[in-house]
């Protein structure tokens, strides 16, 4: 069970690496051997924290393509925590954006990626993309303690925002905490 | 104008086996508005479109009623049968160039209708045919050509002016875009929307589920002659409720995604009936599922429970045996045991808060089994905390939560082992999170 496990992950199954402790191994194998600790019991929900943070492009790569197939194959249902946009957007059925404690988008991933309504994921998408804030207010990180918690380093940012925090709303197939967002 | 079809079953017949094209499908065409028939390929659509103008083949044996405009069409009258074709219903056949005369020039086959069924003479209809074909795009040199000479994107589209020349109520379109790109497209949906405007119907049968979503109102997802689910067409991937629908949806590569793709577990082709017993005995029928690797799959059962358990990854016992209602769920009618996808895990209003940091701040979350669910952020947004809380492995300060439908506290509280064998947790940091004292070997039965 161990083994097959571990080969699930990519890893070697040989004696000599069983009898290896966590500080003989690098980052990388350290973190599959974590990821295939959470799945040999056979879950039926998986929560990843930055799971493959710490693994080289490779093999992040086949344990994501892993998970998928365990998606598919057993019906896992997975939360999986990232701070990585372009990662997330590999892998997500539905994705939801945090800030400050809030859920401040949430919605199919597909709808997110290509038409983002709150402020904060466009920046967080162009920043994905490489595009730079240029013109952006970047003020300190300070969360407005009760308008918009997006308010002090939005570019569009209205009175109403200082004043009122937002509510997640349903609209068009997704929910976004934003005043400006009309629909 | 409308096209009700109610518990409709098909079964082609073939010696003492026989195939189970659609069984008890029950869908409707309202007025002005276009229903998406769609499923994987075997799953009875064609057959269903072929019914309503009562072109099966002669080994189809069918049961159920198809109502036009409220009236029930008598297949039985081939009189009546051929003054409805074309004329009330029209089809747009899938296999394009074949459907075509090959002896005839394109334009005496658009304009044949006209002078069979609409009584014109041949010179009017040669015009109207002319500007029906110029209306798809067609330019005038195109018309005089035989149907080997256009291409296949001209010869859908040709087929399109055919089937609609004489305004029929209803319109039934095959795959009417597997031929076309992208720009050719816009001939079929600008046919769609100017029925709709009409007020006529439109049943469109496709496998392209982006085309469907789009320009469909309804949509009934059929799978090995069931309709599995049916529900408003822009819900379909946003929205799916029963399995089937969710697995179908995330086969489909949509543009400007992203995801990858994932299938559906297994395969399944069509449904053979088998039948025993003389003719004159009481006969038993049992029907079993043909897959690639063997006949005889799920054996000799008798034709009970939810055809698509095998392929389901949330299938319970009672899937096996139970007989499968089609019942209203929120606003969609699905044929789902359990009532659709099941929830894997809720949160309502959960807050935490770390001495006067604020970490999370009334967070409503919904998964459903079998879903993938990212959350984005930047650093100390409470992705983490929130993560922790769906795992059991903190308390929230405020809010309930729910796994499988239990709550989750009381679950935490009276039976930890069970609920920490379902939930599988990745720590952020792996050098943290496991024992140095542990071996590989030995860290997995200490989870």
């Amino acid at each position: 069970m161990v083994k097959s496990a571990l080969k699930d992950v990519h890893l070697s199954t040989d004696d000599a690496f069983l009898k290896r402790y966590p500080h003989e191994l690098n980052m990388g194998a350290l973190q599959r051997v974590c990821i295939a600790r959470a799945l040999v019991l056979s879950p039926s929900f998986l929560i990843a924290d930055e799971p493959t943070s710490a693994l080289d492009p490779s093999v992040q790569a086949k344990v994501l393509k892993m998970l998928l197939d365990l998606q598919t194959e057993r019906g896992l249902t997975m939360l999986f925590v990232s701070h990585d946009i372009a990662l997330a957007r590999k892998i997500s059925d539905r994705m939801g954006i945090m800030l400050s404690g809030h859920l401040v988008e949430l919605g199919r991933a597909s709808l997110i990626l290509s038409k983002p309504a709150h402020p904060y994921t466009k920046m967080l998408l162009e920043s994905a993309e490489g595009i730079r804030q240029e013109g952006r207010k970047m003020l300190p990180d300070e969360v407005a303690s009760k308008g918009c918690p997006y308010f002090p380093r939005c570019p569009q940012g209205r009175d109403i925002c200082m004043e009122k925090p937002p509510t997640l709303r349903e609209g068009g197939h997704r929910w976004v905490s934003c005043h400006l967002v009309s629909e | 104008m409308s096209l009700k079809i109610k518990d409709f079953s098909v079964v082609y017949r073939d010696g003492d086996h026989s195939i189970q094209a659609v069984e008890e499908a029950t869908i409707s065409v309202e007025r002005g508005r276009c229903l998406a028939l769609v499923g994987e390929s075997g799953s009875g659509k064609t057959t269903l479109g072929k019914a309503c103008l009562g072109l099966l083949p002669g080994n189809a044996q069918t049961a159920g009623r198809i109502f036009l405009n409220d009236r029930e069409i008598d297949f039985s009258n081939e009189t009546l049968l051929n003054q409805l074709r074309w004329q009330r219903i029209s089809m747009v056949f899938q296999n394009g160039a074949e459907t075509l005369n090959p002896a005839y020039r394109i334009i005496d086959q658009v304009a044949e209708p006209l002078v069979e069924k609409g009584g014109e003479n041949r010179k009017s209809a040669l015009k109207r045919a002319s500007a029906a074909l110029f209306d798809m795009g067609l330019p005038e040199a195109c018309h005089r050509r035989y149907p080997h000479q256009l291409s296949g994107g001209q010869v859908q589209r040709g087929l399109l002016a055919m089937a609609v020349i004489l305004e029929p109520d209803i319109l039934i379109l095959d795959e009417p875009t597997s031929a076309l790109d992208a720009l050719n497209k816009s001939f079929v949906v600008e046919i769609i929307q100017r029925y709709k405007e009409r007020g006529k119907g439109i049943l469109l049968i496709t496998h392209d589920l982006e085309f469907a979503v789009r320009h469909g109102d309804e949509m009934a997802v059929l799978y090995l002659g069931q309709v599995m689910e049916t529900l408003p067409a822009g819900e379909m991937l946003s929205n799916p409720i029963h399995p089937y629908t969710m697995a179908l949806g995330r086969s489909y590569p949509t543009m400007g995604t992203a995801r990858d793709l994932g299938g559906i577990r297994g395969d399944a082709f069509y449904r053979l009936v088998h039948q025993h017993g003389r003719r004159d005995e009481a006969q038993y029928h049992h029907s079993h599922i043909q897959i690639p690797e063997s006949a005889h799959a799920n054996g000799h059962a008798p034709p009970t429970g939810c055809l698509f358990q095998g392929r389901c990854t949330q299938a319970i016992e009672a899937c096996k045996t139970g007989y499968v209602n089609f019942e209203a769920v929120q606003n969609h009618q699905v044929r789902c045991l359990r009532r659709g996808i099941v929830s894997a895990l809720s949160l309502k209003g959960v807050s935490k808060k770390y001495g006067n940091n604020t970490a999370l701040n009334g967070t409503d979350l919904e998964l459903k089994a079998g879903e993938l669910l990212s959350l984005v952020g930047e650093t100390g947004s409470g992705k983490t905390t929130l993560a922790m809380i769906a795992g059991g492995v903190m308390a929230q300060d405020h809010g309930f939560r729910t796994f499988e439908d239990r709550d989750m506290d009381e679950w935490l509280k009276n039976d930890m082992g069970t609920i920490a064998r379902r939930i599988g947790v990745v720590y952020q940091n792996p050098a943290e999170s496991i024992s140095h004292r542990f071996t590989c070997m030995t860290l997995w039965p200490n989870p």
